[in-house]
């Protein structure tokens, strides 16, 4: 019979997940079917091993820790907050509790029946999903995919096409001989009312793609006749991908090419052309119109401005729910096309002002974040310079430009929306503008004598990236960190110790984790607690797989999953913690405002407390992990 | 069941609910760790004119509280309305409560009980009053449990914390405690709400 302590306790549970997601008529049912449990601080609502009781648990009012009694020590697994659901393991599985559940203060628990609790859940996909995403105190994280899942379903149709594999295309078929000549192509493309047509060589390979835009600048232009053969207006850079991809991935390649057209094959064989035009239907709010806005821009004032178009691109497919890796790509590569675009205007500026550009070449980097592809919002801008070797006398002049070119970028990408670094990391400081064994010698120095400074740097520089001018130089600076890191192997335990640094936030339980001082008291800080934990991780253990290529986080990991086999889970795991990080960070961000690096406790909802804490759990793990990887305990 | 044993004896002739009632309470078992935690609401402060309206009552066995067994009745006083209380308990006010006759309220309020241990704040009250409706409607019979008080509970913990406590009786009304140890009222001035909240009170302070 209903009765108003059963109404009262259905008010309070409907407010929490999964609860949130169940009929009222079936949160009344189990809320009459209640139990409602008082224990002391220091009791145990069940004790590890301990047969499972046929209930669910919900904790009313105080805290409880679930501990694992491991050799005779206690460790805390999770902190169970107000709210929130525990003894979940032992429901699902019929086993005994694999964990105590202790009351680290008077603690009133709900213990709701699974005679009642388990119907609803096998009958609800909404509830099923949170259990089976591990979102419950205790559980372990089964992956995000449930999450995705379940966000997918409520997201648009916009978002699904990014990442539907591409099965057919819409546009027909064209190949010519080589020997063809320009009118005849020019004839069938237009009785097949296409746009492109693709040069197939005797053996059938092909050679070449004519697009409408090669018959007008090259025929109109005058650079060819319409006798000539068709290969002399062809274009020979040919981007080739297999059929059935999502199409999220050619748009990218499409993006980080620079190509309009894409040849597609099937089982190797030529299979037709994708092309932008067949996109612009299909996206809304589309990434190339950016860039070729940045391309196209003939003044700073224009450069600037479209990179604020990025922030509500940014936004719109945040709400969709495009892969958080996809995204990010999208924006490294309109990013680095801003980048390059200012370094043109920058080269050109100085040589209108008389500074001869010095004869040798120089190479551009992107750091840190940037130099990761981690970039989604505006935030800092750290980048250098390399530059090649010249003779002493040289030597000042051509510092001298470097610096010059560096801080001119520098401005530029502050006015488009890049903040100045803090720290003063930029191209236009003498300190980062240096030639190749300048560099060198830094990161030998760095490596060699790994002091706390030298660590920081060693963060933040170690992600470089090309971005423009000579990829040799970029090279050369490859070649020399590995070649240093192998010879140095102590190193990385002092790189491993410092990204140990930072515990792995375990709970928001009673601000646990809530940085105790300074202008950010209050707030949780997600890039120093969450993601620069998991990037420091993926760096050191990447550099000591001897890779040094990979920047990207989430690549990194990937690699490292692929490397070792035996740890492929826990660096799944990152994979999706840091993409589910970023995706936080970036929405945090953009309703906020700001970086999305500090994030006020008390505004995040519940259920992005237990979707974020379980997003923590790998980096627990991987802490512990190259804690005994490299000995760390050992170490000082 | 002690029906038989009782009709041969001289007393009267109770319903079968009083005579479990005396066997669950006179017998050697003792009494059961058990609780009932009650309220009543009644139409005036005077126990011997008061008329009762509803009784409310929970159970707590081992520090838990099983919501579905839990008690809520309400009397049909024969009056046809409203009293100088019923804007304070709403019970008339609803007029969707289900009203019994005293007797099977009683009755039913026995065997709810057994031999628990009764609980109440300001359990004189509470106790004085039904123990005048039983003897109006079952000359002889009162309740026999025994009776642990939450107000008088606090204020031994009190007490104990702080020998040269000076005692003030507002810091013990059911609000006042409810406040301090910090219980969210579950629905004040109805007996089964009242009776909620003395229980969780009841196990903080026990």
């Amino acid at each position: 019979m209903a009765n108003i302590i059963s109404s009262k306790i259905a008010d309070f549970i409907i407010r929490f997940p999964p609860f949130d997601k169940v009929a009222r008529e079936e949160i009344i049912r189990l809320s009459e079917e209640a139990e409602v449990l008082y224990f002391k601080k220091g009791q145990l609502v069940f004790q590890q091993k301990e047969k499972a009781k046929p209930f669910i648990y919900f904790l009313k009012e105080g805290e409880i820790l679930l501990n694992e009694n491991r050799d005779k020590k206690k460790v805390l697994i999770d902190a169970c907050d107000e709210g929130e659901l525990f003894g979940v393991r032992a429901m699902l599985t019929g086993n005994p509790y694999v964990f105590e559940a202790f009351c680290q203060e008077e603690s009133l628990v709900y213990a709701f029946p699974l005679s009642i609790f388990k119907p609803i859940l096998e009958s609800n996909k909404d509830l099923s999903l949170f259990f089976a995403a591990g979102l419950a105190s205790g559980q372990k994280p089964s992956g995000f995919q449930a999450i995705y899942q379940q966000n997918k379903e409520a997201g648009g149709a916009d978002f699904l096409s990014w990442q539907r594999p591409v099965e057919e295309l819409s546009e027909p078929l064209i190949c010519v001989k080589p020997t063809v000549s320009i009118e005849e192509a020019a004839r069938e493309i237009t009785a097949k009312s296409s746009n492109a047509l693709i040069v197939k060589d005797e053996q059938g390979k092909a050679v070449g793609i004519v697009t409408d835009t090669d018959f007008r600048a090259k025929v109109g232009g005058g650079i060819a006749l319409i006798s000539d053969p068709i290969t002399k207006i062809m274009s020979i850079q040919l981007i080739s991908k297999e059929l059935g991809l999502p199409l999220a991935e050619y748009v990218i390649s499409m993006l980080k090419q620079n190509v309009k057209h894409l040849l597609i094959t099937k089982n190797e064989e030529v299979y037709g052309i994708f092309s932008q035009q067949s996109l612009f239907s299909q996206l809304q709010l589309n990434p190339f119109s950016i860039l070729y806005s940045i391309e196209a821009a003939d003044s700073l004032e224009k450069l600037c401005s479209y990179r604020n178009e990025v922030a509500s691109f940014l936004k719109y497919y945040l709400q969709q729910n495009l892969k958080i890796s996809v995204l990010s790509q999208l924006i490294t590569t309109i990013n680095d096309a801003l980048i390059k675009k200012a370094i043109k205007f920058a080269i050109a500026a100085l040589e209108e002002e008389k500074y001869l550009k010095p004869d040798v070449d120089f190479a551009w980097i992107s750091l840190g974040s940037e130099g990761r592809e981690e970039q989604l919002l505006q935030t800092d801008q750290d980048n250098a310079i390399i530059f090649g070797e010249v003779d002493a006398a040289q030597l000042n002049y051509t510092r001298e430009y470097f610096i010059q070119l560096g801080r001119r970028v520098n401005d530029t990408l502050h006015q488009a929306g890049f903040e100045y670094c803090p720290a003063n990391m930029m191209a236009g400081n003498p300190d980062w503008c240096l030639t190749i064994s300048e560099w060198e010698k830094r990161f030998q120095g760095w490596i060699r004598t790994p002091e706390k400074q030298a660590l920081l740097m060693a963060t933040i520089f170690f992600d470089y990236r090309y971005i423009y001018g000579d990829q040799g130089l970029v090279e050369r600076l490859d070649k020399h960190l590995k070649t240093e890191i192998k010879s140095n192997r102590i190193f990385l335990n002092y790189l491993a110790k410092n990204a140990t640094q930072n515990p792995a936030p375990l709970s928001f339980f009673k601000n646990l984790i809530v940085e105790r001082s300074g202008a950010h008291k209050e707030d949780f800080d997600l890039k120093g607690r969450a993601l620069m934990p998991l990037a420091d991780i993926a760096r050191v253990l990447c550099l000591e797989a001897g890779n040094i290529t990979i920047k990207n986080t989430v690549e990194r990991y990937l690699f490292l999953a692929q490397q070792d086999k035996s740890r492929k889970e826990v660096f799944i795991d990152a994979v999706q913690a840091y993409e589910l990080l970023q995706h936080f960070r970036a929405s945090e961000g953009i309703r906020n405002d700001d970086s999305g690096r500090f994030i006020p406790i008390k505004e995040i909802s519940k259920f992005d407390r237990q979707v974020l804490r379980n997003a923590f759990e790998p980096i627990y793990a991987l802490q512990q992990m190259i804690e005994l990887k490299f000995q760390l305990n050992y170490f000082n | 069941m002690g029906f038989k044993f009782w009709q041969k004896s001289t007393k009267p002739d109770y319903p079968e609910e009083i005579l479990d009632y005396f066997e669950l309470n006179n017998s050697d078992k003792g009494v059961s760790g058990d609780f009932v935690v009650l309220d009543t609401e009644a139409s005036s402060l005077r126990i011997d004119r008061a008329d009762l309206l509803s009784v409310g009552a929970v159970k707590i066995k081992n520090d838990s509280v099983s919501v579905k067994d839990s008690f809520h009745l309400f009397i049909d006083t024969g009056k046809s309305g409203m009293t100088a209380n019923v804007e304070i308990h709403e019970i008339m006010a609803s007029g969707k409560e289900h009203k019994m006759e005293p007797k099977k309220v009683l009755l039913a309020f026995l065997k709810y009980i057994g031999n628990s241990i009764l609980v109440a704040q300001h359990a004189r009250y509470d106790i004085g009053l039904i123990n005048r409706y039983l003897s109006e409607h079952f000359p002889g019979v009162r309740l026999v449990n025994q009776v642990l008080d939450t107000a008088d509970l606090a204020i031994q913990k009190d007490q104990r914390d702080n020998p040269d406590l000076k005692f003030n009786p507002q810091n013990y009304s059911l609000d006042a405690l409810l406040e301090r140890y910090k219980i969210e009222p579950l629905e004040r001035h109805t007996a089964l709400g009242d009776a909620y909240s003395t229980a969780l009170l009841f196990l903080k302070i026990k």
